[in-house]
């Protein structure tokens, strides 16, 4: 199903800044750029994922493209079943309502993203009701299919969301997200609250549906494991700015942004032999609301030269399907993992 | 399991079990081993195996209704009775003794030190406290010693940061303020509760490098408790893989990698995106980890084992058996059949 060629969301210039109030007239002193100026785009069929520490905007990205955060500026053009291209930013009303159907959301936290109060079925139902896809026998069948999509069975609708355990859980959502049939589905953070083995068996079924129902995936995850496992290409984000996107591969196997090196070389290895061959990138991560000057990663890049403390890096293409926010893209001889 | 005379801590067929209105939970069930000076076990699970209930319960930090069984030998390093061996589990939890060596002998680093720390008490005076608790009764000495704490873990600025809330510190500068307090009392053996899943993979390579740069440092003995077998591979000499409060495999950090042999300790493996090749399709463990109430007699993993043999597995217990030098396991396939095992 992978790569046909065809975009399936392209994101451009796309910013989100929260105002910082001060004072008591709650004057704007300043903004924190959750989001500035980020541009890729997503291929039918493929799992693009999100990397990065916390706080470099990597949720605030993906809640701004099914406009669950409203952006400040920039355009989220996606492309619906129906052929047509639509800017998300500018929409209201119906066509809003479609981009909503077709582009979905799996949230993190299975014990607080199901309401308790609701049945299974009203929970996997409620999407259908809402968006006036089905009703009455259907509406119960299409429950009744969902749920065994994600491998639950129907006995399951009756319960509440407290009988289940996490790993049940996160299938429920991800049923409730499959219930409007969408193209797009947003995964933030979809695995990281689960153990181990019962994060595989998600991960499985993660692939195994986008293999069905040929869906196109936006992965947003802090565990370089997983996003290593199943993306196709990889953004890599700091405080707000796309730094690299790549081929997931070839970003692991030779980074060309330093701060991505540094990302791969802090995952401890899963091997007693390859311990100390990890190097410590010192410091923490900038404050959005105060970036440093120039390239927002030079206080902490073993690398920096003065023109980073001056002069901006722009994303731009360091070779073909690469691209790097770094003056010295392709010049370093940068590590990836293992 | 061996004795060991030079052993510093010597755990024996611990137990820890809460009797409910349900059933007995049986949180720690038959756990036992020693740590040496300068060592790092690992001890590796997932959630609700035990782990934190079973380093609960070697500072005996566990409410009133929890009941511990076995031995905990910890040999004093301190004070007029250095080289004495107390047993911690036979302690009265409240009393003067443990309180000692609570934080004296051993101390505990915990998974968020948001939850850890008073928020209402400055970074400083919780560390002070510890210190003039430990160390000296001297409060000008007692600061001294903290700002010198906070510098060794890497906080600049020490001075104005022992001022400060930690609700004023980030979650990577509050962990290592948190290694401070606990390295306050100078511990012979420092228990780290997963100290480093709640941070950012940079900065929880910094912690690691700082808790073993001090272990180092000090001669100290670390258990660490994780569930993230990178971090294993990174920080243990010897792994304890726990499955509903018993260990199931017991060795070397090489043997566990390179030769486990659990069939618990081998799924694990195959289900983590970091040890399987990559790409390739994940094996998960079907089903989900049991509750531990009222489990019948029999292996633990028995529900969700591939090899499982019904009338073999699920009879009675099985004993931990050495099946090679420093290499235990708790299966019935690694059992000679005198002792009730399958070979």
């Amino acid at each position: 199903m992978r790569e046909n060629g065809k975009t399936i969301l392209e994101v451009d210039g796309l910013k989100k800044y929260y105002p910082i109030r001060k004072g008591f007239l709650k004057r704007t002193a300043g903004h924190v750029k959750a989001v500035d100026d980020v541009r890729f785009a997503v291929r039918e069929g493929e799992t693009f994922s999100l990397v990065g520490e916390s706080g470099c905007g990597k949720s605030t990205l993906g809640r701004c493209l099914l406009r669950a955060v409203e952006p400040t500026a920039g355009h989220v053009r996606f492309t619906l079943r129906s052929g047509e291209t639509v800017d998300v930013p500018g929409l209201d009303g119906d066509k809003l309502k479609t981009v909503r159907r077709e582009m979905q959301m799996v949230f993190q936290d299975p014990y607080s993203s199901l309401n308790p109060r609701m049945t299974v079925r009203q929970i996997v139902a409620e999407p259908l009701i809402l968006s006036g896809l089905a009703r009455g026998a259907a509406l119960e069948e299409r429950a009744a299919e969902l749920i065994e999509m994600v491998g639950l069975n129907k006995g399951h609708l009756d319960r509440y969301p407290h009988a289940f355990s996490g790993g049940q859980r996160q299938r429920i959502g991800i049923a409730r997200a499959l219930a409007t049939n969408p193209r797009f589905v947003i995964c933030d953070e979809a695995v990281s609250a689960l153990d181990v083995s019962v994060q595989a068996q998600v991960i499985n079924l993660l692939q195994d549906l986008q293999r069905s129902l040929g869906l196109s995936y936006l992965f947003i995850s802090h565990d370089l494991s997983v996003i290593e496992h199943i993306s196709h290409r990889i953004g890599v984000m700091y405080i707000g700015k796309m730094v690299e996107i790549g081929d997931a591969e070839a970003i692991f196997a030779r980074p060309l942004h330093p701060y991505t090196e540094a990302l791969l070389r802090s995952k401890p290895a899963a091997d007693p032999n390859m311990r100390k061959t990890r190097f410590v990138l010192q410091g923490e991560a900038a404050n959005p609301a105060d970036p440093p000057s120039g390239c927002p990663f030079h206080p902490r890049c073993p690398y920096a030269t003065g023109r980073c403390k001056t002069e901006k890096p722009e994303l731009a293409e360091a070779e073909p399907g690469r691209s790097a926010a770094c003056h010295y893209a392709g010049e370093l001889r940068l590590q990836g993992a293992g | 399991m061996t004795e060991d005379e030079d052993a510093l801590l010597t755990v024996r067929e611990l137990r820890t079990h809460f009797h409910l209105d349900e059933g007995v939970l049986k949180a720690v069930d038959d756990v036992s081993f020693t740590l040496q000076r300068g060592q790092t076990l690992g001890i590796v699970g997932e959630s609700g195996c035990g782990k934190s209930v079973a380093a609960l319960t070697l500072l005996r930090l566990l409410p009133a209704f929890a009941k511990v069984e076995g031995d905990v030998l910890l040999r004093l390093n301190k004070g007029g009775r250095r080289g004495e061996v107390v047993n911690l589990a036979k302690l009265n939890p409240r009393g003067r003794e443990i309180r000692g060596i609570r934080g004296g002998e051993m101390a505990m680093i915990f998974q968020e030190p948001m939850k850890a720390f008073s928020p209402v008490h400055t970074i400083g005076s919780q560390i002070i406290e510890s210190i003039r608790l430990h160390r000296t009764r001297d409060r000008k000495e007692a600061r001294e010693i903290a700002a010198q704490l906070l510098h060794s873990v890497g906080i600049s600025n020490p001075g104005q940061r022992l001022n400060e809330y930690p609700h004023q510190l980030s979650g990577g500068m509050r962990q290592r303020a948190m290694i401070a307090l606990a390295l306050s009392g100078e511990p012979s053996v420092l228990i780290a509760d997963e100290p480093t899943t709640a941070l950012d993979v940079t900065i929880q390579a910094q912690v690691l490098q700082l808790i073993n740069d001090l272990k180092e440092k000090n001669k100290m003995a670390v258990i660490f408790i994780t569930h993230d077998m990178g971090v294993i591979a990174e920080m243990a000499d010897d792994v304890a893989v726990m499955y509903m409060g018993k260990i199931v495999e017991y060795t070397t950090v090489e043997n566990l990698f390179h030769r486990p042999a659990h069939p618990y300790t081998i799924a694990l493996m195959n289900a983590m995106p970091s040890v399987r090749r990559k790409r390739e399709r994940l094996q998960p463990i079907e089903g989900a980890v049991p509750i531990p109430i009222n489990i019948k007699p029999g292996c633990p993993f028995f529900s969700r084992c591939e090899h499982a043999v019904k009338g073999w597995c699920d009879k009675s217990d099985v004993a931990l058996t050495q099946i090679a030098p420093k290499h235990w396991v708790r299966c019935v396939f690694m059992q000679p059949r005198e002792q009730g095992g399958a070979i």
